[in-house]
């Protein structure tokens, strides 16, 4: 009882003590840049951790090869890679904010909002926007860099996710060659899809559906390809109305649609798929038709068969009635923590891995499309499997959304409802109207309306 | 308090010198279950009361009942609560039997007994929550060697859904569950079946028992208590055991195979939600207890009657 | 005749329930010697193409050498902590009588309805006030706090069965009660503090979710952490979770074979008599 309360007292002490510092030094400018001139010596080494989304055998060793790199030509400073399993990666990144232990986090999905939010990302525009790094950007990285207003960085990019149609060409031309042939040319729309139902064996269906976690992103495809390119630069709002595309009735066939191919042409197992189900669905063959991003490339080439081998092939996704399709290109990057203790080795360390070559063997490594210059004109990132981003880059009628509004806090609570949303709809205790409307009422109410 | 209590009384009723000594023996393990195990409930119960979502941690505040009735409230609730019954009753039934029926078999030693009963007992060392990702495999509706072997010996025409269905997946689940429990009860109820002594078993062969007379008669009478425990110290056990869910199916499809405690898994891993993830478990902290209470009352009302 | 049916039926039952134990595990063993483009063929059986490749690449892609070693660490310290504070705190409700003892015994025995699940959010924010975020103190810490209800019952139930005399003449040799509890009931206790020790270890050893919550760095996962990391967000790797699988089944299965008799003795003692 005693220990308890003389722990009690010391913890009000301390309490006390660091509430009089902070009041202190806050006035005077100097402490509050120390964050940003720090300087490692022997005595005072410095530590910088960062923490992946991503983590996998592709890239994790690659960043602590480049760690031991920057040790030395740094001294005195550590960098500590952490790279939790995927499936723990946003809880382990919230904690880590919330902790104040880390310096550099890969915020992907709904995190970055919600860092932002809770203001525990800092602006390294400043001191960014002076480093080589920064000077290598594309245009289109450096727009991306400053999503959230000119001259501030909240997340410098390291990657671009771009979804395309991975297609096993045999199964399908056995029973809906004419589908396969508007695979090919890139004119296939969603309804084909379904169509193609034609070509479902016993044992193998026509589409990759993601039925478990994240489900309603499948959903997002294809409403949004209804409405193009009636869409905002984000991508959840209509522009002529002003209002978030739930509302418009295009995207009622396009969600009955979705339905319809999940119950026709969709293997029932894929119910239970997240994300590595569908994949493996793909390469064991259960499914032959597989929307997802460019890392997944490497995964059907290595556990599947060679892109050679002419066993599959990649195709854009499929269009809407008006022969548009709309994709987020936004992808991943790395941001400081506002916690960051030495913000400016922490942006040190990733000028390092965004100048070349080290991005460049990362982008490769890893399978995402690249953010710099001297990358993007990489050869590498044109033939192949690759070829079809660079056929998607140069499609004015797929539209490149730039991530503003999965960028708002609201998307967070979003996700965890229209996924609960999507599970009530395959169960049937939902219909998709009053799905749409839900949906349409949290835009509209929830979020910022960016078209207003 | 009187310090005169806390006496070392042996048997013979002498009283020893050192009065506080059981509670500085006790001292250790008392510290680390405080701090470790009742300041965790304690802060639970607080934040079940709260808003406390980590990913909103801006907006943390108390909010009364809120996540209780919210947990009420969930759409999923009433299918989790009867697929939690079922899930520890079935999973029991087998558990028990099989793992007594073994016992049995495995009292009287023979040839590689002990080797036999080395292997058996590998379950109980594994992680449920790979064994949850192992039997995941087997169990795939495509790919499983379960299904295959099913279609191969013609005992289905079609694939069975297992763990696309949710009927079906929590078949498998619970399967799962008592491929990894039985172990459990044939340790345990073998230690008590050698507990028994020869003499009463040969008294009761004297007297004409058959075998079957002598297991219901003179056996399970004997070791009663074992079993009374055992059994209740499964039930929490089970009904605290996410491991093997969260291995196979994550609570899917449709949160259908979730069971209170892998959703509470889910509430703090995955929706980061504290606040309900706390209420939630307090809340099973509560049942549990009532059902103990309940379970050692009725077992002991049972007893007192037989004794009249 | 019946004599006959009956060995017959004792023995088919046996039998199944064997296959039905192995099976996951060879399943398993199968698996993991795949080739990488093999694995997801329904069915395989050993043959020329068999590879190691998925066990290499625990060692060389993943740097399981140090997950193990951790483990170790973990698991070995966890449980002999546990069994020192269970000893002191099974000697003290063995061997005295003292007002409030069934009221103790009640605090240990609830522990055991609490869903571990829930202390993780609380005991997350405690460990980083403290600054023991990502270190496997923490997590010995927590083990042994997890631990100590159910070992110090069970120790209890054994101590019970020895004869106080035994310390008791300890005590007149000019033992006090902590010597005699260490010299003279440590060594007859051993099959029983063996059982408790092998339980709590392969309790450490398989512990998934606070290990999850509480390390961050690879330096310091544990091997069940680690094996997660085969559950990706793209691809389930299975080759390499099953060689995993193979792995780390070895200490455990290892202990509980040889402690078989251990185990059932040391147990039921505890148990029976608790």
């Amino acid at each position: 009882m005693i220990k308890q309360l003389a722990t009690r007292k010391s913890i009000a002490t301390v309490t006390v003590v660091a509430l009089a510092i902070s009041v202190l030094t806050m006035g005077t400018s100097s402490a509050a840049d120390a964050t940003w001139n720090c300087t490692p010596t022997k005595a005072k080494p410095v530590t910088v951790r960062l923490i992946e989304f991503f983590a996998g055998p592709a890239r994790t060793p690659l960043l602590n090869a480049y760690a031991r790199q920057f040790e030395a030509k740094n001294p005195n400073v550590k960098v500590e890679i952490i790279s939790p399993s995927q499936a723990d990666s946003a809880a382990k990144i919230t904690q880590l904010l919330q902790a104040k232990n880390v310096d550099i986090v890969e915020p992907a999905g709904a995190i970055m909002g919600q860092a932002m939010s809770a203001k525990q990302l800092a602006n390294i525009y400043p001191y960014f926007s002076k480093t080589k790094g920064w000077a290598g950007l594309t245009d289109y990285s450096k727009f991306q860099a400053e999503l959230y207003g000119k001259n501030t960085t909240y997340m410098v990019p390291n990657g671009y996710y771009v979804k395309a149609a991975f297609v096993r060409p045999a199964p399908i031309a056995a029973g809906a060659p004419d589908v396969l042939a508007k695979i090919k040319k890139g004119t296939a729309t969603w309804a084909d899809i379904l169509a193609a139902k034609s070509s479902n064996t016993a044992t193998s269906s026509m589409y990759a559906m993601r039925g478990a976690r994240a489900s309603f992103t499948q959903a997002i495809f294809i409403i949004r390809a209804y409405n193009a390119p009636d869409l905002n630069s984000g991508g959840y709002w209509n522009k002529s109305t002003k209002t978030s595309m739930f509302n418009s009735a295009k995207s009622k066939d396009a969600l009955d649609l979705m339905m319809k191919i999940w119950k026709e042409a969709s293997p029932a197992a894929s119910v239970a798929w997240g994300y590595p189900e569908m994949v493996q669905g793909f390469v064991d063959g259960t499914a032959n038709y597989l929307i997802q991003d460019n890392e997944v490339i490497q995964i059907v080439d290595e556990k599947y068969a060679p892109f050679d081998s002419g066993k599959w092939f990649m195709a854009q996704m499929p269009k809407g009635p008006t022969g548009y399709a709309a994709q987020d290109v936004s992808g991943g990057g790395w941001s400081v923590a506002q916690s960051s203790k030495c913000k400016n080795i922490a942006t040190n360390f990733l000028d390092f891995i965004t100048t070349d070559p080290q991005h460049s063997s990362f982008a490769r490594a890893y399978g995402v499309g690249p953010v710099t210059k001297t990358a993007a004109s990489d050869p590498f990132f044109k033939t192949g499997a690759w070829a079809i981003y660079d056929k998607i880059g140069k499609d004015p009628k797929e539209l490149k959304l730039d991530g503003s509004d999965v960028a708002q806090v609201c998307y967070g609570e979003f996700f965890t409802q229209a996924d609960k949303d999507m599970q009530a709809m395959y169960a049937g205790s939902l219909s998709t109207t009053d799905a749409l409307k839900q949906w349409a009422t949290f835009w509209d109410t929830k979020c910022i309306n960016p078209v207003k | 308090m009187a310090a005169s209590v806390h006496k070392l009384v042996r048997k013979d009723g002498k009283k020893a010198q050192n009065i506080l000594a059981p509670l500085w023996f006790l001292l250790p393990a008392l510290i680390m279950v405080a701090i470790f195990i009742y300041y965790p409930v304690l802060a639970t119960a607080n934040m079940s009361f709260k808003n406390y979502k980590l990913f909103d941690q801006s907006n943390i505040f108390y909010n009364g009942f809120e996540n209780f009735r919210g947990i009420f409230k969930d759409l999923a609730f009433r299918r989790i609560l009867q697929n939690t019954v079922l899930w520890v009753t079935v999973s029991l039934f087998f558990q028990f039997f099989i793992g007594f029926g073994l016992a049995l078999y495995l009292k009287s030693k023979f040839k590689f007994s002990g080797l036999y009963q080395g292997i058996i007992f590998i379950p109980w060392a594994l992680s449920g929550f790979l064994m949850g990702l192992v039997w995941k495999w087997i169990f795939d509706d495509n790919l499983g060697v379960l299904n295959d072997l099913m279609l191969k010996l013609g005992l289905i025409e079609t694939p069975i859904p297992w763990l696309s269905n949710a009927n079906w997946a929590m078949a498998a689940v619970i399967i799962a569950n008592i491929w990894y429990g039985v172990t459990f009860f044939v340790i345990m109820i073998l230690a008590a079946l050698q507990g028994v002594p020869n003499e009463i078993l040969e008294a009761a062969e004297l007297d004409g028992c058959g075998k079957a007379k002598s297991l219901f008669l003179v056996i399970i009478p004997f070791i009663r208590p074992t079993l009374i425990l055992i059994i209740l110290l499964r039930i929490i056990w089970i009904t605290n055991f996410p491991d093997i869910i969260f291995g196979m199916t994550s609570g899917g499809p449709n949160q259908q195979t979730h069971i209170l405690s892998s959703w509470l898994v889910q509430k703090i891993t995955y929706d980061q939600d504290w606040g309900s993830g706390s209420a939630l478990g307090l809340m099973m902290l509560g049942v549990l207890f009532v059902f103990t209470i309940f379970y050692l009352l009725a077992t002991r009302l049972e007893k007192e009657s037989e004794g009249n | 005749m019946f004599k006959t049916l009956g060995k017959a039926t004792k023995f088919s039952v046996l039998a199944i329930w064997l296959v039905f134990t192995i099976f996951p595990l060879y399943w398993m063993f199968l698996t993991s010697i795949r080739p990488v483009r093999e694995v997801t063929k329904k069915f395989y059986y050993p043959h020329a193409n068999s590879t190691l490749d998925s066990y290499r690449t625990l060692f060389n892609q993943y740097a399981f050498g140090t997950y193990i070693k951790n483990s170790f660490i973990v698991s070995f310290a966890a449980s002999a902590f546990v069994i020192f504070i269970g000893m002191l705190g099974a000697y003290a409700l063995a061997r005295y009588k003292f007002k409030g003892k069934a009221q103790i015994m009640l605090v240990f025995l609830v522990t055991q309805m609490i869903p571990g699940l829930i202390a993780l959010a609380p005991l997350y924010l405690l460990l980083s006030k403290v600054h023991l975020l990502n270190t496997l103190i923490a997590l010995i810490f927590c083990y042994v706090g997890g631990m100590v209800p159910f070992a110090t019952i069970m120790l209890r139930g054994f101590l019970q069965r020895i004869p106080p005399e035994l310390d008791e003449a300890a005590l007149i040799d000019g033992c006090n009660r902590f010597t005699a509890l260490f010299r003279v009931v440590f060594p007859v206790a051993l099959p029983g503090i063996a059982a408790t020790f092998i339980f709590a270890f392969v309790q450490c050893w398989n512990e998934l979710f606070l290990a999850m919550v509480l390390i961050d760095s690879d330096a310091n996962k544990t091997f069940p952490v680690a094996e997660r990391s085969f559950v990706g967000a793209y691809y389930i790797e299975w080759g390499g979770l099953a060689a995993s699988v193979m792995i780390g089944i070895i200490p455990t299965v290892v202990m509980f074979g040889l402690m078989s008799k251990f185990m059932i003795s040391g147990l039921s003692a505890g148990i029976v008599k608790g």
